[in-house]
């Protein structure tokens, strides 16, 4: 295939996931008139109703094989079948709440240990701050009352230490 | 029927649809199968449903084109109707095919 070629293959089958229903009902119609056609035509020439619609399936084929080729013209299959196994994922999640319940658990905690044991080591193993003794490191904030109108001062914090 | 039928040949159909339509002007997808079973007098065997993928695959390629309209029996029906792309293509795989027929049959010997 050309590139040009290989570009419209694709960008069609994509844009047709989108037409997805009317597509398949365009074909849903169009092999029904098929058999129709067939049957009528079977009649016609004198064969009885029943065993018309018989021979009209049969000479149609496979309707599912049909249908699945069909499919494989019209989308773009990996697409369309990731979609449909996520949503089948969802759905089984859905009906079994309890595994489900348990699986986010696992992983919540799971992750969130790695997370916490990540940080840890990173900080003071890995890139530890670049001073000397960082585990003297404090914060200092003020709380308001009624004895310093002013903001303390770094002696007077030093003072109240004790 | 008690004769036996040839199962259409991998990738043929296409080139067999194209001809029709090239032949007989717009049809639908019944007309088509008619029209290629009447051609091979009834010896080839065609599962009529895969007509429809064909023409998918023909449509997207841009070698035909399709539209709806009413058949002689008053059905909704989606006729079918080749392209100019598709006569250029038609006459490529004509070409083809007969270059490759030629192959073969110096290859094989001839049935007693």
């Amino acid at each position: 295939m050309k590139p040009m070629q290989r570009i419209r293959f694709f960008s069609t089958r994509i844009v047709n996931l989108f037409r997805r229903s009317t597509l398949e009902s365009d074909l849903t119609e169009q092999l029904e008139v098929h058999r129709q056609m067939i049957k009528d035509d079977l009649i016609e020439r004198g064969m009885e109703p029943s065993q018309a619609e018989r021979k009209a399936r049969e000479v149609m084929g496979n309707d599912v094989m049909v249908r699945e080729l069909a499919r494989d013209e019209m989308f773009a299959r990996f697409i369309d079948e990731g979609i449909r196994d996520i949503r089948h994922g969802f759905r089984s999640l859905a009906q079994h709440k309890a595994f489900a319940t348990v699986a986010a658990i696992s992983l919540a905690i799971g992750i969130g240990a790695n997370t916490f044991i990540f940080s840890l080591t990173n900080s003071t193993l890995l890139n530890p701050p670049g001073y000397p003794a960082p585990e003297r490191l404090l914060t200092i904030w003020t709380v308001p009352d009624r004895h310093h109108k002013l903001n303390p001062t770094l002696s007077t914090t030093r003072s109240r230490q004790a | 029927m008690t004769e036996k039928k040839s199962e259409v040949l991998q990738g043929t159909l296409d080139l067999m649809i194209l001809q029709s339509l090239d032949s007989m002007g717009p049809l639908h997808g019944w007309g088509i199968a008619r029209r290629i079973e009447q051609v091979s007098e009834d010896v080839l065997f065609l599962n009529q449903g895969t007509i429809y993928p064909a023409l998918l695959r023909l449509e997207q390629q841009g070698w035909i084109k399709s539209e709806w309209g009413v058949s002689e029996n008053n059905r909704k029906a989606k006729y079918f109707q080749i392209t100019r792309a598709g006569r250029r293509q038609l006459a490529k795989e004509v070409d083809n095919w007969w270059r490759i027929a030629g192959i073969i049959s110096r290859i094989l010997p001839k049935p007693e």
